[in-house]
């Protein structure tokens, strides 16, 4: 079984409607394919975010949940107290040292 | 370049230089085209095929094993997507019936007069594109059966038989042809 007849016919038939993908093939699909990582990355992204939300708001909640009687009237104790709110400059410090020390290092480590 | 090299380029591509990647299209694109064209009509359809086809195989790359040559895989995620495309176009080709006992002799010997390369040529032309890409990947690329089998997702013995199949078909049809040309 050589089949010359049909290996010929095959040959002619693909010599005579030659096909061609366009020269900027490479070019276009490698864009394509950048402009798809980008859109997962995206993707990923938010899903990270809404998750780590999504973590925070049940966990914020739990802590409400079990001790939120006891974490309010903790409070309130602390209120009345004359040095009670003596610890709120040293926290809004350190609140803001942390804010700023992670935007330092988002930047310092933004190629990683 | 060597299949060490493309190894070691994809190995690369996966470190994160995508651009490397553009090696593979040039090298490999117009092979994929040519399969991917012969199963779809239209050259846009095509071309936007055998880009899905690299997209995919860029995001499957890390599962790439090197079983089977780089062009082998490519081709057959090609082949995986194209003919999911064209199940979605819902085309219909002729059937024709098969259960006629025709003799191997007899059609070694069609497919071998080379006086019959007109009608072989129209006969090819009414096979289904599934059809036509096994019988091109057999005798037009010289690809062996176990590289066919691959990229079809089949046992190599279920492709001898489909091959088998087309020949007894291609024949089935030349002789129908004759019939209504007396």
């Amino acid at each position: 079984m050589t089949d010359n007849a049909l290996r010929k016919a095959l040959t002619q038939q693909a010599e005579e409607h030659p096909m061609r993908l366009p020269s900027n093939f490479a070019y276009t699909t490698l864009r394509r394919i950048e402009r798809e990582q980008k859109a997962r990355e995206r993707r990923e992204k938010i899903v990270a975010i809404l998750t780590i939300a999504a973590c925070t708001i049940v966990g914020i909640a739990a802590i409400v949940w079990f001790y939120g009687a006891a974490l309010k009237s903790a409070i309130m104790v602390m209120l009345r107290q004359p040095e009670g709110l003596s610890i709120l400059p040293a926290m809004t410090f350190c609140a803001l040292f942390l804010l700023l020390f992670n935007l330092y290092l988002r930047r310092k480590f933004a190629d990683y | 370049m060597q299949p060490t090299d493309e190894q070691r380029l994809i190995a690369r591509v996966l470190d994160g230089h995508a651009e490397d990647y553009g090696y593979f299209m040039e090298r490999y694109g117009a092979e994929v085209f040519r399969l991917v064209a012969r199963l779809v009509p239209m050259q846009q359809d095509a071309e936007e095929l055998v880009q899905d086809t690299f997209v995919r195989a860029y995001d499957r790359l890390p599962t790439y094993t090197g079983e089977a040559s780089f062009s082998t895989w490519l081709c057959s995620i090609a082949y995986r997507l194209t003919v999911s495309w064209l199940r979605r176009q819902k085309m219909n080709y002729i059937s024709i019936d098969e259960r006629q006992d025709i003799s191997d002799t007899d059609i070694d010997k069609l497919l071998d007069d080379e006086t019959r390369i007109h009608e072989l040529r129209t006969a090819c032309a009414q096979l289904t594109p599934d059809e036509q890409t096994l019988i091109n990947l057999f005798y037009y690329d010289d690809r062996p059966l176990r590289e066919i089998a691959y990229i079809f997702g089949q046992e190599q013995g279920t492709i001898a038989t489909r091959l088998h199949r087309i020949r007894k078909k291609l024949y089935l049809i030349i002789k129908q042809m004759e019939k209504h040309d007396r």
